[in-house]
């Protein structure tokens, strides 16, 4: 999609805003103009930047459904300046919307194969995408994990879905990094590698997707490696500084990719074979 | 490739009858230094000059622009983005920044174009004249294959012969031009185009410093962990200099300048060698260290570049030699890489 | 003389000057705030509350604080206004606070207390001694000279109590104990003494006092000063030796040799160990004071100082009051003024009412800041002048927009004592004036009136009457400047001083002993606190942290801390901490890293919202009046 002047961002309105967490939102966009909203559409990994003037502008993953037309999703931590702006918005207010952007988590290629989905903290809402269109069609694909990690119990993200998830056939594993004795926290405690001795899904013809923090997902990956699966068919989304999101500003450049065009999804075989990867 | 001579004598009344149809930007000498700025008289333009220090990148990718004004209301929020359309006309800009433009050309353009240096970009015409000898210590073009004699990225080329210039055109607006301003060309001598080439050669003759560009891509795979990036970036102390001289590099940061209700969304240049560049909110950066920063920039020119758009991001201009306070001189870093 | 370089706030610095919130109308205090108004209501008030004071309080309630930030010829019209206009010898600038030890050592030892060799001499020295400066961060420009000699085979020669960038390129660091620098500067010269090192010639025919330094500095043996400074002996007559080996070295230095109690004698034992080895009046030889704000040099030469008049002339001197008597048709005062430290005692005493406040921020630079606060508060009349609202500007009554070095012509000096042309660009924004214009009309409002035309004129006026600027002109200064002693129109300016001659005759040999700072360390407050800068910000941020890049370059305060007592305070990089002094205390992220010693932590002094003077010792040099920055007790405690 290319407009006229790409660094104009488009006025969308804040249709909803559900809290996820102490620190975290889901904001539901509508396009404000009907016009845009009928022709919006994302794949799944992609991202949108969005626009507090005054503030700024940060890129986001959306995190709803892509059926679902007209509205999307970014689930957003309060965090730095602009972050702390959107906190302030309510419903019914106005944002700058740019996007989507970016190349988005190869589903097509995971037809008829079997799915790891590994996530830690905010790596979970682009992969929710991934997750409905997985429950949309349910069929084309094999067996379907999700591995998911947070800091403490009350930072898992879309914790009423859970048994949504699990009924359309995505088996849910969680873990917290600490869980203090008194909450009520009877799963798993530890690292999200942990995990791997329970998932059920093998190396051989499964896909992998991955996202959250670098030091997770580096993590995830060596013990995917260890666990015989293949460079290529991990897959990863990057982040990083981002300030146009349309390849022009330079900032952020991996290995001489743009993570905003030419990511910011990348399989691990392609960033093993380029001297800057992983952080 | 059409081609006429244009006489030494005659130069300052054909950019008097360019200045009709053009704002013209030229070479003026001013207080020791050299700037490449829009004229308003022919006469003040120097002909006999080496380069400027900051090279023409900022004609088109100013150091500080507007991207666009807003004003936010109840509800909706009002842009205004007002793109420039001066048509413009660069007469003496020499082959390595001729060079430089074609590499932005490349990474502004894309899928997804900017805005803000297009409109400068496709209203501006390039007269370059060519270099007969290195325009300072520094440069080295004739090893990254961007001079001292311009192939492409040019509407005319002007090379300097004994008393006159042999002007050459390349794209339609290169003929329209020597067309429209036909008297004050004469046509070729029966050897001149042979005299311009012994010419070119003599120039090219007269460049000491050279590195092994091939070579010293072909080894950047193998080296980004070599111990030279410490040593290198030890020195390094920040300033951005090169980058901001640079005429191929095009990073940029944006921001807001709010009062109340509304502001303006403004871009200036930004530099890889600066700590903020890679720093995310949380304070994660991707580049903590001058090593990481400076090797970067080694790699993005000499390995990058020609991975994605399939051109070096470097023209040898030396530029970023001069404006170095910490004394890196990139041909003594490339030439060792070479060795290695 | 930058070669075509920049350091990266040069780079950037444009990005203030356009700001939004740059000061465009004159403004007054109300009871809700300010409110703007016009030029002629402004001064009007202005020279009515100052004719008050005077006229109830006499002539020296009045202070004024003159802008090393500014012009000479607005420095010039600064002290011209304070000593004519008003009456009093009451000027005085940040120069005080930074290299006010300088203009008293150097002067006391040679006679004159400028840099003595250019700049691009640096390049050609073959011992570098640099020694409380930071130059990499705070002279980047001058560190590129210092890189270029060690890359042509110069010695560097560095002690400083941080391991400075600037320490990757040292054949020898020495990281001394905060204020030991005479020690080891005696340390030093016992060595060269005893080991016949010294230049005999040069010490006979050129110095004076030679016996009064050897007893001294003999019984500073290098295990002594290695005892004092913590720095080896052996490293210590090492350095010795290499400094003494060349006629080409020169020694370099900033704040860390002059603000401190003993930053007189500090620079007493620099001008001592030049002159012990013959390294003055020669190529690439002498003694480099490096000099931060772009005029301090000038505003020094202009005479914005309490005791001293344009070119240094003494003002207890009847003859030099007669002489400018005549120029100015007013007789200048005769007892010496306040220096800025002692006007905000004399504030708070009720001695000064009124202060003129021209280009500086004194509540966030001056030490002690909660007392600076309450001087400034306790003012009948508080006029600032400056670009930006500051700290300082909200506690006035008045604030007045001026033009930045962008907007108005003059002239600047910088620490090789070329003067040299600053020029206009663009026009000031609003209704912002130039400071000359200002002061112009504030003291015709007076009842002084000064009626220049332009700049140039005021430059000539300097010119008449100062004799090292006698030869300088607009005309001459057309190319790179001159440098000053520049005694006629035909004189080409001049390169290095006291080349057969010092200014004072001989060079004086001044001994001095070691004394350790004000404040020690104690139990209660165990940690040695060092204040400095950053590269990328400079002095308060008045115009950097308006600068996007520079501010994201370094956004906020860090206290540097050593590995070992983070670890015994348990605090790890980026966690806050509370750091707190006798005079009050402040709260800022954690920097462990071992560039400091232990039992030491270093602050940057840029950010108001964290402001390192709210703990620094107010405690002077008891005869350059600089405040001890370089050193007071602290205790630190983690914060969450």
């Amino acid at each position: 999609m290319t407009t006229s002047n790409p660094y104009l961002p488009q006025p969308a309105v804040i249709k909803k805003i559900h809290v996820e967490t102490h620190d975290t939102k889901t904001y539901t966009l509508v396009m404000r103009s009907t016009q845009k909203q009928g022709g919006f559409t994302f794949n799944p990994g992609q991202f949108g930047i969005v626009n507090v003037f005054g503030a700024g502008e940060a890129p986001f993953s959306y995190s709803s459904s892509p059926k679902v037309r007209g509205s999307f999703d970014h689930t957003i931590r309060r965090m730095g300046v602009l972050t702390n702006a959107l906190a302030k918005l309510n419903e019914g207010d106005v944002v700058g919307v740019r996007g989507p952007y970016g190349k988005g988590w190869p589903i097509n290629e995971a037809e008829n194969r079997d799915m790891l989905l590994v996530a830690g903290g905010l790596g979970l809402p682009p992969l929710r995408p991934v997750i409905s269109e997985i429950m949309d069609r349910r069929g084309s694909f094999g067996t379907v994990e999700l591995l998911y990690g947070a800091r403490t119990p009350g930072d898992l993200l879309y914790t009423p879905e859970y048994p949504l998830w699990g009924k359309a056939g995505v088996r849910v594993l969680l873990t917290v990094d600490q869980a203090l004795p008194d909450t009520a926290w009877s799963g798993d405690v530890g690292l999200v590698v942990k995990l791997f001795d329970k998932m059920k899904t093998r190396p051989g013809e499964a896909l992998v997707f991955t996202c959250g923090p670098e030091v997770m997902m580096r993590a995830v990956v060596k013990g995917l490696l260890d666990r015989g699966f293949s460079r290529d068919a991990i897959y990863l989304s990057l982040e990083r500084a981002m300030k146009c999101g349309v390849g022009k500003c330079g900032r952020c450049m991996v290995g001489g990719r743009y993570v905003c065009r030419d990511g910011p999804v990348f399989s691990y075989s392609d960033l093993a074979s380029r001297p800057e990867g992983l952080m | 490739m059409t081609a006429v001579v244009l006489s030494t004598k005659r130069v300052v009344e054909l950019v008097d009858e360019l200045m009709k149809d053009f704002e013209v930007v030229a070479p003026v000498e001013s207080r020791g230094d050299l700037l490449l700025v829009p004229i308003d008289d022919a006469e003040e333009m120097t002909i006999e000059y080496s380069n400027s220090n900051v090279s023409p990148k900022d004609l088109f990718f100013p150091q500080a622009e507007r991207l666009f004004e807003y004003s936010v209301g109840r509800g909706t929020f009002r842009l205004r983005a007002r793109p420039e359309r001066r048509r413009r006309l660069i007469f003496g800009i020499r082959p390595c920044d001729v060079a430089g433009l074609r590499y932005l050309d490349a990474s502004f353009g894309g899928d997804i174009t900017d805005p803000n240096y297009w409109s400068r970009r496709a209203n501006t015409k390039l007269v370059c004249i060519a270099c007969t000898k290195p325009c300072t210590e520094s440069c080295f073009c004739t090893s990254t294959n961007t001079g001292p004699s311009p192939t492409t990225g040019f509407d005319v080329a002007l090379t300097p012969l004994r008393d006159r210039f042999l002007a050459e055109t390349l794209t339609e607006s290169g003929r329209r031009i020597l067309k429209s301003h036909s008297r004050v060309f004469e046509p070729l001598a029966e050897d001149d185009l042979a005299e311009k080439e012994k010419r070119v050669v003599l120039a090219r003759r007269r460049f000491k410093r050279r590195v092994d560009v091939a070579r010293v891509v072909e080894g950047m795979n193998h080296l980004f962990r070599n111990d030279i990036w410490e040593s290198v970036a030890k020195r390094c102390l920040r300033c951005g200099g090169c980058t901001y001289v640079c005429p191929t590099c095009y990073c940029f940061d944006v921001f807001d300048w709010s009062r109340d209700s509304s502001g303006e969304r403004l871009r200036h240049w930004d530099s890889c060698q600066f700590v903020g560049f890679g720093r995310r909110s949380g304070g994660l950066n991707a580049r903590p260290t001058q090593v990481e920063r400076l090797r970067q920039w080694y790699y993005h020119k000499f390995s990058y570049s020609i991975d994605q758009l399939g051109m070096l991001g470097c023209v040898g201009c030396g530029r970023c030699v001069e404006a170095c306070i910490g004394n890196i001189d990139i041909v003594q870093v490339l030439n060792e890489l070479a060795r290695m | 003389m930058t070669q075509g370089g920049l350091c990266v706030k040069g780079w950037n610095v444009h990005e203030f000057v356009h700001d939004p919130t740059r000061l465009t109308r004159p403004l007054i205090r109300g009871e809700t705030g300010f409110f703007e108004t016009d030029w002629r209501t402004a001064i009007g008030l202005a020279a009515k509350r100052l004719q008050e004071i005077v006229a109830k309080h006499g002539p020296d309630a009045v202070a004024c604080l003159s802008s090393s930030k500014c012009t000479n010829e607005e420095n010039y019209l600064m002290q011209k206004f304070a000593r004519c206009a008003i009456g009093t010898n009451n000027v005085d600038s940040c120069a005080r606070l930074c290299h006010s030890s300088t203009v008293v050592g150097l002067t006391r030892a040679f006679g004159e207390s400028a840099m003595t060799n250019p700049i691009e001499e640096i390049e050609g020295a073959q011992v570098v001694f640099v020694i409380g400066s930071n130059t990499t961060e705070e002279h980047p420009l001058i560190a590129r000279r210092v890189v270029a000699a060690v890359d042509k085979g110069a010695k560097l020669l560095l002690a400083d109590p941080r391991t400075i960038e600037l320490s990757r390129f040292a054949t020898i660091y020495a990281r001394l104990r905060l204020g030991t620098d005479v020690a080891l500067l005696n340390g030093m010269m016992s060595v060269i003494i005893t080991e016949g090192l010294y230049d005999r010639g040069f010490v006979e025919t050129r110095t004076e006092n030679f016996e009064a330094l050897r007893k001294t500095v003999e019984r500073y043996t290098p295990e002594l000063s290695a005892e004092i400074t913590g720095v080896p002996s052996a490293q210590i007559a090492e350095m010795a030796r290499i400094f003494a080996s060349s006629k080409r070295s020169m020694i370099l230095y900033a704040m860390g040799i002059t603000q401190h109690t003993t930053g007189v004698d500090n620079v007493l034992a620099i001008a001592s160990l030049a002159m012990l080895t013959g390294n003055v009046g020669r190529r690439s030889s002498g003694i480099s004071p490096l000099r931060g704000h772009q005029n301090v040099q000038g505003a020094c030469d202009m005479g914005a100082l309490p005791d001293l008049y344009p070119g240094y002339q003494r003002a207890s001197d009847s003859e030099v009051r007669t002489k400018l008597e005549r120029e100015w048709g007013a007789r200048p005062p005769e007892k010496p003024g306040l220096t800025i430290t002692e006007m905000f005692d004399a504030a708070l005493e009720g001695r000064v009412r009124a202060m003129y406040i021209m280009g500086e921020n004194p509540a966030l630079t001056d030490p002690d800041s909660s007392r600076v606060e309450k001087a400034l508060r306790s003012l009948e009349f508080l006029l600032v002048q400056d670009i930006f609202m500051n700290e300082t500007g909200r506690l006035a009554h008045m604030v007045l927009p001026a033009a930045c070095f962008a907007e108005k012509d003059g002239t600047f000096t910088n620490t090789e004592r070329r003067v040299q042309r600053v020029r206009r660009a663009v026009p000031a924004p609003g209704a912002a004036k130039a400071d000359w214009e200002i002061i112009s009309l504030l003291s015709a409002g007076i009842g002084y009136p000064m009626r220049y035309t332009s700049p140039k004129e005021i430059m000539d006026e300097i010119a008449r009457l100062t004799p090292s600027y006698a030869g300088i002109s607009y005309e001459r200064l057309e190319g790179f400047g001159l440098q000053w002693p520049c005694s006629s129109p035909d004189h080409p300016g001049t390169r290095v001083l006291h080349h057969r001659r010092f200014s004072r005759g001989r060079g004086l040999f001044s001994p001095v002993e070691y004394e350790p700072p004000a404040e020690r360390t104690s139990p209660e407050f165990p940690f040695a606190l060092t204040t400095g800068r950053l590269l990328p910000q400079f002095h308060t941020g008045t115009m950097t942290r308006k600068s996007p890049t520079l501010e994201r370059e370094a956004p906020e305060c860090q206290v540097e801390i050593n590995p070992r007592d983070a670890a015994s305070l348990n605090v790890r990089t980026g966690q806050f901490v509370r750091v707190a002094s006798r005079r009050g205390s402040i709260k800022a992220r954690a920097l462990v890293t071992d560039a400091i010693g232990e039992r030491t932590a270093f602050i940057p002094f840029h950010y108001a919202e964290a402001a390192a003077n709210i703990l620094t010792n107010p405690a002077l040099d008891p005869n350059s009046k600089i405040p001890e920055y370089k050193v007071c007790a602290v205790k630190i405690e983690r914060c969450e």
